[in-house]
């Protein structure tokens, strides 16, 4: 009688507790395939968020101001996954630390003893690890779970999940020479900054480069597919057309990507071409570039694509992973994808054939006066759901113009300033936003049950101006690299490119704010429930108002309890925000500002957030190397 | 601040500034202390701030800002309360340190150093209860 009355008790505690018994994951840069960034974790709760604390946390040491012999900072931005029991995080020294997800200790660390040279970005910078394991793994046998990490030098190592040694089956010695199929030797290795998206046993991968130095005979941005146990080239899909690539190049997929399982369409974020800010040397057409492409992703065939920008002189690259989600609208479930951009547009797209499920229209923009460009007399705009940035400038910031004996406006008056998409000129043209976004590389989260989309945004302004070869060359010639940052060479073209943000002497931003928010749309109807400034802005110290906002790097994740996670902000803090409302539940300080996409999972049924606070040196002094785990106590 | 502080200090008790300052804590005393002892705190807390790894505006211009100022605050305080000095002085000081009591509090609101900001209260508390329990006597002196 009591056996019988204990396992009808275990039967429905297994009923009831279905989640409590399987730890649940975080297993790829976005969360899952999908890009959801979604975890039914539910310990964690609107009511007790307010009690977390941190669980544990660790220095990689991976960390870098150009100090001691290092000569570059770092950009560590890097989703810590979680899977095969154990966190996994890759560090912008390329190397790869294996964690215990309750106490952080360290099980192994991987070090690939790469050179620390900034060869293709400001710094060196790495967004983490993917994992790939067997359908039947063999005990005992290795490398039947791995852990892959990129580098700067296009190199992918694979190493094994359990014992961190490096896989010998896979490509040479587990090492991957992604630079074999470089099309332009000698300009630049094809950085694998991103790690691989991983699709059965298939590696997609991507890489990131610098589109902006080059004008012709750049890198064309192909994709491979590779397999995920030996590193064999299975196909590769060419996304320029082969009499483009003399003249240009790139338009490649550096950020994430998303698969649907169901399917095994794959969803490229294609970039611009470069040159970056001039396209005389490239005006046929390049119908694969700034597009969402899908591919079979275990052949490598084009399924569909649809150009977001087209004949891009802005670098609007899609910079993230478009979030797969099925939508209700209309009584009907549609298979959607939801892209956001640099220029704050939001399409909705049916994902199986690409078609827009609300409108997008071709609209007319300024035209270029540049000669020799042509700009495109058209292109494609979103109105639902609303736009994160609005088309409108939001006027001079009267503190800026003030501060600045009223350079501001002097500047706006002298430029070009026309709404979205005014080409870039040679008296320089006011781009709002401007390649910074708009939306960047995290892109945003979806809640699938509820049909919610969350997305962060910053409001920037940056000035294009080109330059004729012969200023450029007279106004670089001899500068030191830091004097001359902010310009881009665009060789084998007639024009140099300076890009800065509109900011005055003090750097201080030139437009008025908000400089970030952070909005929820229902997908099923477009509509936006909430938007909020996010963040805060920090100078010298002092909090800028909370009403401003914070320019904004990083994404946010999504509960299933009605929470939303998310650093991104310039203030170094970390976030738990109502789902409902927008409104801030919690915040804890961090080392730096954590600029990269948490991951939310549970071991042993306790619920665990985990942000990597970095930092970012293009916008803030303060870098870290911390990875920081908050759980209720 | 005044005519009337200045003449707390020294006209009314007849003595040496600094003699006054300190005799004037008989009749203000509370003030004055809570001056002295907010200003040792605020510069202890802004000390703390600055060097905190990794704390929120560790070595930040406005932690190093408020640790100047708070260090100024207890080197004027200092002055006034132990040292001979001219009148003239003697009430520059009271002023600038006022101003420097508000201007470290608006610093620490934006640095949003929450204890400071409450230390810098308590001074500018310290002031007036200084000023309101001195000028009485003034008047009837």
């Amino acid at each position: 009688m009591f056996k019988a009355i204990f396992c009808a008790a275990a039967v429905l505690t297994l009923e009831i507790f279905p989640a409590a018994a399987a730890d649940q994951t975080w297993s790829t840069f976005n969360g899952d395939l999908m890009a959801q960034k979604y975890s039914t974790a539910t310990e964690i709760t609107p009511a007790n968020v307010k009690n977390l604390k941190i669980a544990w946390q660790v220095h990689t040491g991976d960390m870098s101001t150009k100090a001691f012999g290092v000569p570059a900072e770092t950009y560590f931005e890097a989703t810590p996954i979680f899977v095969n029991n154990t966190v996994y995080i890759g560090t912008p020294f390329y190397r790869i630390y294996a964690l215990a997800p309750d106490t952080g200790k360290v099980k192994w660390v991987f070090n690939p003893h790469e050179q620390l040279k900034a060869l293709t970005q400001p710094g060196m910078k790495s967004r983490g690890v993917a994992y790939w394991q067997a359908d039947q793994p063999v005990a005992g046998k290795p490398c039947q779970k791995i852990v892959y990490i990129g580098t700067m030098t296009a190199k992918l190592y694979a190493v094994d999940a359990d014992s961190g040694k490096a896989c010998s089956n896979f490509a040479k010695d587990g090492v991957l020479d992604i630079d074999q199929w470089n099309t332009a030797k000698g300009t630049w290795p094809l950085s694998i900054l991103q790690p691989p998206t991983v699709y059965r046993n298939m590696l997609i991968i991507g890489w990131g480069g610098k589109d902006w130095a080059i004008g012709r005979h750049a890198p064309a941005g192909n994709v491979f597919g590779v397999d995920a146990q030996t590193g064999q080239l299975k196909w590769t899909f060419n996304v320029l057309p082969p009499e483009a690539v003399k003249n240009s190049g790139t338009a490649n997929v550096w950020a994430s990507m998303s698969v649907d399982p169901k399917t095994g369409i794959v969803y490229l974020p294609v970039s611009s071409p470069s040159p970056n800010y001039w396209g005389g040397n490239r005006k046929e057409p390049l119908p694969y570039a700034t597009s969402i492409t899908a591919l079979d992703a275990m052949t490598g065939k084009v399924v569909w694509s649809r150009q977001l920008v087209h004949h891009d002189i802005w670098d609007f690259d899609n910079n993230s992973a478009p979030v797969l989600v099925d939508i209700r609208k209309d009584g009907k479930t549609i298979p959607a994808l939801v892209q956001s951009t640099k220029q704050g547009f939001l399409f909705v797209l049916n994902r199986t054939n690409g078609e827009p499920i609300y409108p997008i229209t071709e609209r007319p923009i300024p035209k270029s006066d540049i000669p020799g460009e042509q700009s495109s007399p058209t292109e494609p705009f979103e109105d639902i759901p609303e736009p994160t940035v609005p088309a409108k400038w939001p006027g001079t910031f009267w503190l800026a113009d003030l501060v600045s004996l009223g350079q501001c406006s002097r500047d706006v008056k002298r430029m070009r300033l026309e709404g979205r998409f005014t080409p870039p000129s040679l008296q320089g043209s006011i781009e709002y936003p401007g390649t910074t976004g708009g939306v960047e590389w995290g892109g945003g989260a979806v809640d699938p049950i509820r049909g919610i989309y969350v997305v962060n945004n910053s409001y920037t302004a940056q000035i294009y101006q080109l330059l004729k070869r012969t200023d450029y060359d007279a106004k670089t010639k001899g500068k030191s690299p830091d004097e001359i940052a902010d310009y881009f060479p665009q060789t084998g073209t007639p024009y140099g490119v300076y890009i800065h943000n509109f900011f005055n002497w003090m750097g201080m931003a030139c437009w008025a704010p908000p400089y970030g928010a952070i909005s929820a749309y229902d997908l099923s109807t477009g509509k936006q429930l909430w938007k909020k400034p996010f963040g805060q802005l920090q100078y010298w110290g002092f909090y800028m108002p909370k009403s401003w906002g914070s320019i904004t790097i990083g994404a946010p994740v999504i509960t299933k309890s009605g929470l939303i996670f998310i650093g991104g902000s310039m203030d170094s803090r970390v976030r738990a925000i109502d789902m409902k409302t927008g409104n801030e539940l919690w915040k804890a300080q961090v080392d730096a500002p954590s600029v990269a996409i948490p991951s939310v999972y549970t071991y042993k049924g306790k619920e665990y957030v985990v942000f990597s606070a970095g930092g970012n040196p293009l916008l803030t002094s303060r870098i870290s190397d911390q990875v920081v785990a908050f759980a209720l106590p | 601040m005044s005519a009337s502080f200045l003449e707390a200090y020294g006209v009314a008790m007849g003595n040496t500034l600094s003699e006054d300052w300190m005799q004037s804590r008989n009749s203000s005393t509370y003030g004055a202390w809570l001056v002295i002892i907010a200003a040792i705190v605020g510069f202890l807390v802004s000390l703390v701030a600055y060097f905190t790894p990794h704390g929120p505006i560790a070595d930040s211009w406005g932690a190093l800002l408020v640790l100047v100022s708070t260090a100024l605050m207890l080197v004027a305080l200092f002055l006034i309360s132990r040292v001979a000095i001219p009148r003239w002085f003697f009430g520059l000081l009271e002023v600038l340190i006022v101003i420097d009591i508000l201007c470290t509090g608006v610093c620490a609101y934006f640095l949003e150093a929450h204890v400071l900001l409450f230390f810098m209260a308590v001074a500018l508390l310290g002031c007036i209860l200084y000023v309101w329990r001195v000028s009485p006597r003034v008047s009837a002196g």
